[in-house]
């Protein structure tokens, strides 16, 4: 069996509400395989989303740890021990995220959406690469278009195209269908599976959408 | 207590440096507003004393060349038949001046009875002239009971009354006699004129003092040809620059007014637009908008009364120190400030009134999405005023203020096609992607910065706008003072006695290369009072006047206002008191209080019998200069010695002094427009939350969000850049071009040099640049009190 792209040891993550402790992730424990898809599936506020902002470094952990091991590193990066900014620049070299809404800049074309990690990144030579993607994913025609005059079946194509223009090892995507009606949702489900396979990245999705679930390797169902 | 009310503390208690900065901007926009009035009042306070007062509660004067008390008689007895309707009082006026024991002094003879009280003969309060008796000013030297000879007869001096100015008072005839002319001779009627107008210019000047200045005066009462009708406070110099300087000061004000208005509203806009989530959410569990928006204005109303109290006070100390800063520049004694209340009411009104009513109006435009009319209509109008102030000179000061203000309210409007003009083309920008996001937003997102835009728009274009004139200013002045201290020393006597015999005395001392004596009278012309000068013009002395030739008998040199007042140009004769004057060369006469006209000894000696010659000038060889100026103290003990040097240095520190003011103002409006800034960045930031986010889980830095910030905060102040330096020049170019001329009667070469520009731009940049990132906007308290909702 190969070594775990993402390694979780037993994570705790809590939210002070009301002068009170909140208590969300506790004890929790997960390897992600290269290449493997998990969905993450329970109700709404049972913890899905601080997962994934665990991982990807936004928030930090009251207790446990997370290694993250991708290829080009020679040994595990241990996120829980990073300060924040070092944080970001895992996340910008490693990682992509999509969201729900609010997915690309509105004031940024197509094209300029799907080229700024790779300027983040200073690889800005593989735009070639990544602008071809944007062509697969059937959005040749909207390059020079602004965010607002796109549908929201085109919008998440471009953020698809746009968290995986740096080849990231680990997709955060974050109910990434969740805004879209059943048709759209399908179409973006597959070109996100297509997407990820064909790159041999692996993916953290958190869904409540059964259908989407049933698409992933692994299934982890999360209680309140 | 009430939970919205609750709710609504809570969000300024939560955001606590956005409100800090709110509350600051308005209160030093009251602070802008309380100082502009204060030191306004301070200057019209202290005009009186300048004021000649010896005729109290006439207004006007009606004069011609041959007048006769017969014609007075006349004229009073078809006013006392109810002929001039609107004239309260008349006054016949014997005026001139005299040589007495060697000094100038006026003359002023008149009806005191006729006057009534107040005056500075009262014989209802007990003081009365007699045939050969006067009253004397106290600056006139005389002690009471003094007698002296004139023309073969003895006056006597009753008593002294306070007036620094030389003068003696006396009945009609005594002043026929004083100053040897015939007796039916009358110099001018005096008479109280009824001002229609009076209660509207109280009622301003109360608002803004010395802006009635600019109201036209109200149609004279016509006595009929040959009879030439006047204004006397035009006819008083001083108190005329006086109240131009007020007028001028009290217009800048006006505009310091309008941005810190346009502040408080974008600070509503803001506001409103920052809790509309929140408000939406109240509303949509049923509470009603009319409550939310109680709720909404009483809040700004607590928080406006906070920002008036400090405001109030910051001003009265900025007012207190730059009339201190003043006083000490120009020697003179600070004019005190007094908290009034007409300032207290206009502080209320700005920090309580206008953020109320600005709150409403941007409740109503923003709760109910209105979209702003078109701009045209009113930009056509607004040309028209442009045009019509700039080009028609008898529109006079309030028309030149219109132009002002039309150009900038033109801009402001200019604004809105302006950025959507930048907005069609943004997709071509080119460069690192983030600045092209940082510079996007400024140009999508406008109406969160737009007024804020518009109020440092303003702020900039008033300081490139005074900084240009003020610095072309500068430059006419050194320029002048450069021809005009063309000497080494200036030698005058205390008691303005006449210095002829000193002049041989003095070109006998060793190192004394050059001296010439000077002399002036006044004489009455086209109705005003001119100065003309006179001395031994040749080459060298009419060089100092930019003339490079000696005057020859019955030319002239004469000052900008003079050529105005004549309606002439150089190379013109025109008549002067009856005699034919060759106009030959003009001068600026910058800080003249009068019309001037230089004219040769010769010329001045058949014009006038006495002449005066109270000054002279010592030009020395280099370096006997000391050694010459403790010869001339040595000669008589009333002299006073100048040194050219110290006169220049006098004369720059006044002018910069008196500037300090206004540059000082400007600085508060861009202070002012700075806070606002904040503001509107930080609903921006806020607005754009999230992008923010969105860049963030891509893996953007601390140091690239700053960038975002430095772009974002660059492009504000690039795009008011954009629109205040046309809108500065043009505004310069109507100070020096329009305003000068019709409050001063000179105008100004406007210099379009790089640093009055520049300095405003840079001051402008730094403004934006710390608005934009100073921190608290991205703080996760403010962002969780905006969302009010943590995703888990």
């Amino acid at each position: 069996m190969s070594e775990p792209l993402v390694r979780l040891t037993a994570l705790a993550k809590a939210f002070v509400d009301g002068g009170k402790p909140h208590v969300v992730l506790e004890d929790f424990a997960l390897d992600v395989l290269p290449g493997e898809i998990v969905a993450i599936c329970g109700a709404s506020g049972c913890g899905k989303s601080t997962l994934l902002n665990l991982v990807a470094g936004l928030i930090e952990l009251d207790h446990g740890a997370i290694d993250f091991k991708p290829v080009a590193e020679s040994t595990p990066i241990a996120l829980h021990n990073l300060s924040a900014a070092q944080r970001t620049r895992v996340r910008r070299s490693h990682i992509g995220v999509i969201f729900q809404f609010f997915n690309l800049v509105p004031t940024l074309t197509v094209r300029e959406n799907v080229l700024l990690p790779l300027q983040l990144n200073r690889t800005i030579h593989k735009s070639a690469d990544a602008l071809a993607h944007l062509v697969q994913l059937g959005l040749g025609e909207r390059f020079d278009s602004f965010p607002d005059v796109l549908s929201g079946g085109e919008r998440q194509r471009v953020a698809i195209a746009r968290a995986l223009a740096n080849d990231p090892p680990l997709l955060l995507a974050d109910e990434p269908t969740g805004n879209l009606d059943a048709e759209h949702s399908a179409a973006v489900v597959d070109l996100l599976w297509s997407s990820v396979r064909e790159r041999q990245s692996a993916m953290l999705i958190a869904t409540h959408s059964e259908a989407v679930a049933a698409h992933a390797d692994r299934i982890v169902q999360f209680e309140r | 207590m009430n939970l919205i009310g609750l709710a609504n503390l809570r969000f300024f208690l939560t955001t606590p440096l956005t409100t800090l900065t709110a509350l600051l901007g308005v209160a030093l926009g009251v602070a802008s507003i309380t100082a502009v009035h204060e030191i306004g009042v301070a200057i019209r306070t202290s005009l009186p004393e300048q004021a000649r007062a010896y005729l109290p509660g006439m207004t006007h004067f009606a004069s011609h060349p041959n007048a006769g008390m017969d014609e007075y008689f006349d004229l009073r007895g078809r006013w006392r038949a109810g002929e001039f309707e609107d004239i309260l009082n008349m006054s016949p006026v014997v005026e001139g001046s005299v040589v007495v024991l060697d000094r100038r002094v006026d003359v002023v003879g008149t009806d005191w009875l006729a006057l009534g009280a107040g005056g500075v003969v009262d014989p209802q309060g007990g003081s009365s002239t007699h045939i050969n008796t006067v009253m004397a000013s106290s600056g006139s030297g005389f002690k009471p009971a003094q007698t002296f000879e004139l023309s073969g007869k003895q006056y006597l001096v009753r008593d002294v009354v306070p007036g620094s100015a030389p003068a003696l008072f006396a009945d009609i005839g005594t002043a026929q006699g004083l100053l040897n002319r015939p007796a039916d001779h009358l110099s001018y009627i005096a008479f109280a004129q009824r001002d229609v107008f009076a209660a509207f210019k109280h009622l301003l000047e109360r608002l803004m003092p010395g802006i009635s200045r600019g109201v036209p005066d109200v149609t004279i009462s016509s006595f009929g040809e040959p009879w030439q009708t006047n204004s006397l406070a035009e006819d008083q110099p001083e108190l005329r620059l006086g109240r131009s300087v007020l007028f001028n000061l009290g217009a800048l004000g006006t505009l310091s007014l309008v941005v810190a208005w346009i502040l408080i509203y974008q600070i509503c806009v803001t506001w409103l637009r920052r809790q509309l989530p929140v408000m939406q959410r109240l509303y949509a569990i049923g509470v009603s908008m009319q409550e939310i928006r109680g709720w909404f204005i009483l809040a700004l109303i607590v928080l406006g009364l906070l920002a008036t109290l400090s405001g109030v006070a910051i001003g009265h100390g900025l007012s207190s120190f730059l009339l201190d800063q003043a006083a000490r520049g120009m020697a003179a004694s600070a004019v005190g400030v007094q908290l009034s209340g007409d300032v207290l009411i206009k502080g209320t009104f700005s920090g309580i009134v206008v953020f109320a009513v600005a709150g409403l109006f941007a409740f109503d435009r923003i709760w109910n999405a209105r979209v702003a009319g078109r701009i045209w209509p009113a930009g056509i109008v607004l040309l028209l005023i442009l045009v019509v102030g700039s080009l028609s000179s008898a529109s006079g000061l309030i028309g030149g203020f219109a132009a002002i203000l039309a150009a900038c309210l033109l801009t402001l409007l200019a604004l809105r096609p302006m950025l959507n003009g930048l907005k069609r083309s943004s997709w071509v920008y080119a460069g690192n992607l983030l600045n092209r996001l940082a510079v996007r937003e400024v140009i999508w997102f406008q109406e969160d910065l737009r007024v804020a835009l518009g109020a440092l728009v303003l702020a900039l274009a008033t300081s490139i706008g005074v900084g240009l004139m003020v610095d072309s200013f500068r430059l006419d002045f050194e320029r002048m003072l450069g021809q005009r201290l063309g000497y080494d020393l200036y030698v005058t006597s205390s008691s303005n006695r006449d210095l002829t015999s000193l002049k041989a005395s003095v070109q006998n001392l060793p190192g004394v290369t050059r001296s010439n004596l000077y002399g002036r009278f006044e004489l009455r012309d086209r109705g005003q009072r001119i100065e003309v000068g006179h001395s031994h013009f040749d080459a060298v002395e009419a060089d100092r006047y930019g003339y490079g030739y000696a005057l020859e008998l019955d030319q002239a040199l004469v000052s900008d206002s003079f050529l105005g007042l004549a309606d002439a140009r150089v190379g013109q004769t025109l008549d002067l008191a009856g005699r034919t004057i060759q106009v030959v060369g003009r001068f600026p006469g910058f800080g003249d209080m009068q019309p001037r006209v230089l004219i040769h000894d010769e010329t001045a000696q058949q014009m006038s019998a006495d002449l005066v010659f109270d000054r002279l000038s010592v030009n020395t060889l280099a370096d006997k200069r000391s050694e010459v100026s403790t010869d001339l103290a040595r000669l008589a003990e009333d002299l006073s010695i100048t040194e050219q040097g110290a006169m220049r240095e006098i004369a720059l520190l006044i002018f910069d002094r008196t500037f300090a003011i206004t540059r000082a103002l400007t600085v508060t409006a861009l202070l002012v427009a700075m806070f606002g800034l904040y503001n509107s960045l930080t609903a921006l930031r806020l607005n754009q939350q999230a992008t923010t986010s969105l860049l963030n889980a891509m893996g953007l830095t601390r140091l690239e969000k700053k960038r975002i910030d430095f772009f974002r905060a660059t492009a504000v102040a690039f795009v008011a850049i954009l629109a205040s330096i046309p809108l500065g020049v043009l505004m310069a170019w109507q100070l020096c071009e329009l305003i000068n001329p019709r409050a001063f009667g000179w105008r100004i070469d406007l210099y379009l040099a790089w640093y009055p520009i520049l300095l405003p731009c840079g001051l402008g940049l730094v403004a934006a640049l710390i608005a934009g990132l100073l921190p608290g906007n991205d703080s996760t308290i403010e962002t969780a009190a905006l969302h009010g909702e943590m995703n888990t």
